[in-house]
C-alpha cells in the first residue's frame, strides 16, 4: 500500500516547521558563532550583520597561543589557562562517564552542603576525585569544591 | 532434619556485584547526605552565634514569614509554568513533526538534540549575547522588523525577565521532552491511524482519541522531569540577571541564604521543602497523567 497521495499544502507546512525547528536550535549557537568572530568595533555597532564584513579570528587564535596587542598593548594569550580548563574537563568527564549514575527525582541541590561538610573532612577539596565523584551526582556543589 | 536457607545463585550475586558501585555512589553521595540535610536543618547554625542548639521546626517557620522566600516561590512557580508550558507544547509538536518525517530524520534529530549538549552555562552565555541590549541579536531583529523603535534593555522589566529565562532554559530542556515523546510516538501501530482515517476521523480527532491517550506514559515522565528541572533551575537566572529580586529562584534563594548571607541551615530547610515540592508535583503527573498502555 502506497501513501504518495500527500498533498502540496502538507509538504509546504512540513517544510516550513523543518525550517523553523532547524533555526530555533542552531540559530543561537550560531549567533554565538557568528559573535565570537565579530571585530568588536563591529560588534557594537548599530546595524546587525548576520556574517561580519571582516571576520577575525584574532580570538581563537589567542585561546590556542597568539598573543594580541589591544590599545598598543601587548596582551598575553590564554592558552596556558584554556589547556588546563580544557584538560580538566576531559579528565572529570571521562572519569564521571565510567561513573555515570541519573539521579533525577532528587534535586542535588538538597544535599550540597552536607557533600561540602562530607568533602571537606575527607580533604578532597580541590581534587579531580571530588569533581568526578560530585559531578555523577549533583552540579551546583562543584561551584563550590574547586 | 536442617532446612538449608535458599543461596543465592551465581547470576543474582552478579548481579549484586554490579550493581553495588551505583548503589554505593547513590547511598554515600545523594541518600547519605539528604538524611543529613533532613537532621540537621532541625538545628541553628550561625556563624555569628554561639553553639549549634536544636530549634526544631523552627527553620522552617521562618521561611514561612520570610517575604524574599515567598516572591522566590511565586518566581520559581511563574519558571515552572512557563517552562513546562513551552517544553511540552514545544516538545509534542517538534515530535509530531519528526514522526513524520521519513528521509533524514536522524539528522534533524542531532540538530534538534543540540541545545541539550550545551553545558548550563555555557547555554546561558549564548543567550546572553542575544539578549544583551546593544549588540544582541533580539534587538536587532525587532528593531529590523519594526516591531519596537528602540533598543530594549530586556531585564529591565520583570515580565520579560521571567519569559525570556524561562525560554533558555526551555531550550535547553526540549529536546530530553521530544525525545520521550517520539519514542513513545513510535511505539504506536500505524494500523490504529489507518482505521480511524477509514472511519473519517480528522487528524485532530486521531490526535485526541488515538495519539494522546497513548502517548500519556511518556507525557507524566516528560512532565515530571520538566518541572522538577524547572523547579530547580539556577545557572540561567543566575548567569542571566545575577541575584536580582525580579527572577530569583527558589534555588538560588537557597544560594544566597546559605553562602551569602550564610544562614546555611535557612538554606537547607528551604532545599528540603524545594525537594519536597518537586516530588509531591512529580506524584501528580504519575497519578493524574500516567496510564498503562498495552498494544495487543
Amino acid at each position: 500500500m502506497s501513501r504518495r497521495f500527500k498533498l502540496l499544502p502538507g509538504q509546504i507546512g512540513l517544510c516550513l516547521g523543518v525550517t523553523l525547528l532547524v533555526l530555533w536550535s542552531v540559530g543561537p549557537v550560531y549567533w554565538s558563532f557568528v559573535t565570537s568572530i565579530t571585530p568588536p568595533k563591529t560588534l557594537v555597532s548599530d546595524t546587525l550583520h548576520f556574517w561580519p564584513e571582516a571576520p577575525t579570528w584574532e580570538h581563537y587564535a589567542k585561546l590556542f597561543g597568539a598573543s594580541s596587542t589591544s590599545l598598543g598593548n601587548e596582551v598575553a594569550s590564554v592558552w596556558p589557562q584554556f589547556s588546563r580548563a580544557f584538560a580538566n574537563s576531559l579528565i572529570t568527564s571521562f572519569a564521571a562517564t565510567a561513573l555515570v549514575v541519573a539521579t533525577l527525582a532528587i534535586p542535588a541541590y538538597t544535599v550540597m552542603i552536607p557533600l561540602y561538610r562530607l568533602m571537606i573532612s575527607m580533604g578532597l577539596i580541590d581534587t579531580y576525585t571530588v569533581v568526578t565523584l560530585i559531578y555523577v551526582s549533583a552540579f551546583l556543589c562543584r561551584w563550590l569544591c574547586r | 532434619m536442617q532446612i538449608r536457607p535458599p543461596r543465592l545463585g551465581k547470576d543474582a550475586r552478579l548481579g549484586l556485584a554490579l550493581a553495588l558501585p551505583v548503589a554505593l555512589i547513590m547511598g554515600g553521595l545523594v541518600f547519605l547526605p539528604l538524611l543529613s540535610t533532613l537532621f540537621d536543618s532541625l538545628f541553628r547554625v550561625e556563624p555569628m552565634k554561639p553553639g549549634t542548639p536544636l530549634v526544631g521546626p523552627k527553620n522552617y517557620a521562618n521561611l514561612l514569614k520570610d517575604s524574599t522566600v515567598n516572591a522566590a516561590w511565586i518566581t520559581a512557580a511563574i519558571y515552572v509554568a512557563l517552562a513546562v508550558f513551552i517544553e511540552t507544547v514545544g516538545g509534542l509538536v517538534v515530535a509530531l513533526l519528526l514522526n513524520c518525517i521519513k528521509i533524514g530524520r536522524r539528522w534533524l534529530l542531532a540538530i534538534v538534540v543540540l541545545p541539550r549538549c550545551l553545558p548550563p552555562v555555557v547555554n546561558a552565555i549564548i543567550w546572553m549575547w542575544t539578549y544583551n541590549p546593544s549588540y544582541g541579536l533580539l534587538n536587532g531583529l525587532l528593531l529590523s522588523a519594526g516591531i519596537i523603535d528602540n533598543p530594549q534593555v530586556w531585564f529591565n522589566n520583570r515580565e520579560t525577565g521571567l519569559l525570556l529565562v524561562s525560554v533558555v532554559h526551555a531550550w535547553r530542556m526540549m529536546p530530553l521532552t521530544v525525545i520521550i515523546l517520539l519514542a513513545a510516538l513510535q511505539s504506536i501501530p500505524a494500523e490504529l491511524y489507518e482505521a480511524a482515517r477509514l472511519d473519517g476521523a480528522t487528524p485532530l480527532q486521531r490526535l485526541r482519541n488515538i495519539t494522546l491517550p497513548l502517548i500519556a506514559p511518556g507525557l507524566a515522565i516528560a512532565l515530571s522531569q520538566s518541572t522538577v528541572f524547572a523547579i530547580n533551575l539556577f545557572d540561567e537566572a543566575w548567569i542571566l540577571n545575577g541575584a536580582s529580586l525580579d527572577t530569583r529562584s527558589v534555588i538560588i534563594q537557597v544560594y544566597v541564604l546559605a553562602f551569602q548571607n550564610m544562614k546555611f541551615l535557612g538554606g537547607m530547610a528551604l532545599s528540603v521543602l524545594t525537594m519536597v515540592v518537586s516530588l509531591a508535583v512529580s506524584l501528580i503527573y504519575m497519578l493524574r497523567v500516567y496510564r498503562e498502555t498495552r498494544f495487543e
